[in-house]
């Protein structure tokens, strides 16, 4: 069995990638009142969340694949992006400040999951 | 491009409206811009709506058939909880007991062990007994207790495997017919869906874009998120339903190194797809080895409880052969490993890979990516997610081509034309009539008499002619009433199965949740969330039509009768 270490590293990390790359857009971060941080400088803001997003998704594909193999691990992974990217479009249109704390709080708890994942 | 009106976004040019998907075929403005997108654009339109009712029914059907065997088993609630687990010794030994007494002299004994969601119970099957030696008849199928031996009794039903099948049997027609059917609507969808990635510009973009309450545009942005959100599965899922039945569709490539006739056609399946090393009956009786040491052969090599079934070939002959087939749990591709044995010395003859060729291997791949079959509980929901959200973003295409046109309309004041007024009855009698239809099975099952002659096929016929009475009636009443009235109908329908299951057998929720029986649990509070979705959705429509009609939301800011259902989908 799959443990559920893994599938809960996967979802996380998922979110937190979705959530970060739609934050990334100038339109959905204002209307996400990110613009208090990103008023600090969306220079930085901007390609920062990108390059978070991006890794995040990336690094959600290394613990899938890892943990459940190529074929079962990929269509894992593409069913929980659907899943994860239809509730960072629910929060950014109907509760558009949860979508911040939401997906910082699984930047940060991702990595963490995927070192506990490592290590044990 | 968000400040963009509607009624901008309609008449404005193509650069305004960021967006402006399906567009093509409304070029008022004559701009001649985006010649190839602007083909595209047409061809998206209108093959997506030519077979896009038949697409919905497949889809839905489908996408409701990732849990064909637990809907089979609330269909048949005699049936005690999964065999699954038992020692497959044993269990192999008391269907063959079965088989000795049911079909003595066949050409063919299958025997089924409970190794996982897909087998529950035990089962056999057979062909070619002779009655004459006291076979109950020439060939049959039984679910048996592994725990008794005895054949279980359960109502006659055509369960979820039948709402499954519909999917590309489309269930009244031949084979044919249904092949050619489900064909072309399978290429159409490709079709929409490539030209709806090249017309939809800001894929990315776009992506998280949802903006509700404004009408047209709102239909737009959940058309594209309902597609964008699971392209990858939407891809797959058309592709692989084309390689399905790809001797079907491409039969000149089997025929140029086989041959045309029948025949030569049942030897191409047959090198492909049967196991090697088959003979012919020797016509010489010889006693079939015991089952035992083959079992624990095919154990040690796949693991405890893996055997999924056993084919046992001229039971009883010289010649007799044993297929082991290994359970299907473990890789995406369909089909797993087969062991063959012979039946009378128990030798073990050949060992034949999941595929025997590359070609073969990619075949089973999209097959087994399409069934989803290995899927473990959490992906299966997704799959069947992802097939709701198939469903939806047909559905939403569809009503987007209705409100277009309606608005256009409207701007005119000219009279909605026959076309638009059939599309906005089909849409409503096929959205929400379907379900409506496939709610109806269920009560069928659970409402008619359980010793009725042909009450199997009665469900189904219920089930057609519930949907023929929505269609009906969404001809026969206003639009947005008739969205209202159905949406409420069909929230009623879902909603009080669980009430229905209760009353008329002794498994009602309660019940199975006290005996963790967790098939009878997820299907109660699965249609008792969906009913409360559609009822939901019935209210919302209904509220906002009253708005309209005390003047509070104006029909001038761009929201019509027609675009009423939902703003949110």
């Amino acid at each position: 069995m799959v443990s559920m270490l893994s599938s809960l590293t996967e979802w996380v990390l998922g979110f937190g990638g979705m959530g970060s790359l739609c934050l990334s857009m100038k339109s959905h971060a204002m209307k996400s009142h990110a613009r208090q941080i990103g008023n600090l400088n969306y220079r930085i803001w901007r390609p920062g969340q990108k390059w978070m997003g991006w890794s995040l998704l990336a690094l959600s594909i290394a613990i899938v694949v890892s943990a459940r193999g190529w074929g079962p691990g990929l269509v894992s992974f593409f069913g929980m992006l659907s899943a994860v990217t239809l509730l960072v479009i629910a929060l950014i249109t109907y509760r558009p400040r949860w979508l911040v704390p939401a997906s910082l709080a699984c930047v940060a708890v991702g990595p963490i999951l995927t070192g506990f994942y490592v290590l044990f | 491009m968000t400040r963009t009106s509607v009624g901008k976004g309609l008449g404005g040019s193509p650069k305004a409206d960021g967006s402006s998907k399906a567009d093509g075929s409304l070029k008022a403005d004559g701009s001649p811009a985006g010649g190839f997108r602007q083909a595209m654009s047409w061809l998206h339109t209108w093959v997506g709506l030519t077979l896009g009712w038949v697409l919905f029914f497949i889809f839905l059907t489908g996408t409701v058939g990732y849990f064909d065997t637990e809907i089979d088993r609330w269909m048949q609630p005699e049936l005690p909880q999964a065999q699954t687990g038992l020692n497959s010794t044993d269990t192999a030994q008391v269907l063959l007991d079965r088989l000795r007494v049911e079909a003595p002299g066949a050409d063919r004994w299958f025997l089924t062990l409970p190794a996982g969601r897909h087998q529950p119970y035990p089962g056999i099957f057979w062909q070619g007994a002779s009655t004459k030696a006291g076979a109950s008849a020439a060939s049959g199928e039984l679910q048996v207790n592994g725990n008794t031996g005895e054949p279980f009794s359960a109502r006659d039903t055509g369960g979820g495997q039948l709402l499954y099948q519909m999917h590309w049997r489309l269930h009244y027609l031949s084979r044919t017919q249904a092949d050619i059917i489900v064909g072309f609507a399978t290429m159409f969808m490709l079709v929409a869906l490539i030209t709806g990635i090249i017309i939809h510009k800001k894929i990315f973009r776009d992506l998280f874009t949802f903006r509700p309450g404004k009408g047209q545009r709102s239909w737009l942005d959940a058309h594209n998120v309902l597609s964008v959100v699971a392209l990858p599965f939407h891809l797959m899922i058309t592709y692989s339903g084309l390689i399905f039945m790809g001797f079907s569709y491409m039969p000149l490539i089997v025929a140029a190194h086989y041959g045309v006739d029948d025949e030569a056609r049942q030897q191409f399946i047959s090198e492909v797809f049967d196991p090697p090393g088959l003979v012919d009956s020797a016509r010489e009786p010889a006693p079939l080895v015991p089952l035992g040491h083959l079992i624990a052969a095919a154990e040690d090599r796949w693991g405890e409880n893996r055997v999924r079934s056993i084919d046992i070939r001229h039971p009883g002959d010289s010649n007799a052969r044993i297929i082991f087939y290994e359970n299907i749990e473990r890789r995406v591709a369909s089909g797993g490993e087969r062991l063959i044995f012979d039946g009378v010395s128990g030798e073990l003859l050949h060992q034949v890979p999941p595929a025997t060729s590359a070609a073969k291997g990619a075949r089973d791949l999209f097959v087994g990516l399409h069934e989803g079959l290995f899927a473990p509980p959490v992906l299966r929901w997704l799959f069947f997610f992802s097939g709701l959200l198939g469903s939806g973003m047909i559905a939403t295409g569809l009503v987007l081509w209705a409100v277009k046109r309606r608005q256009r309309m409207e701007k005119k004041h000219s009279l909605p034309h026959l076309g638009l007024r059939l599309v906005e009855k089909l849409n409503v009698g096929t959205v929400v009539g379907l379900p409506i239809g496939i709610a109806a099975y269920f009560w069928a099952n659970r409402l008619l008499p359980v010793a009725s002659v042909g009450r199997a096929d009665w469900e189904v016929h219920l089930m057609f002619l519930a949907w023929l009475m929505v269609l009906i009636h969404a001809a026969c009443r206003p639009n947005h009433r008739a969205w209202v009235e159905q949406l409420a109908i069909a929230g009623l329908a879902f909603g009080l199965l669980p009430l229905l299951n209760l009353l008329t057998t002794d498994r009602g929720l309660w019940h199975s949740l006290v005996a963790n029986d967790w098939v009878f649990v997820g299907f109660d509070l699965t249609v008792l969330i969906v009913g409360l979705m559609l009822g939901w959705t019935a209210w919302r429509v209904w509220q906002k039509r009253s708005l309209i009609d005390t003047g509070e939301i104006s029909i001038k800011q761009g929201r019509s009768a027609q675009e009423l259902p939902g703003g949110q989908s």
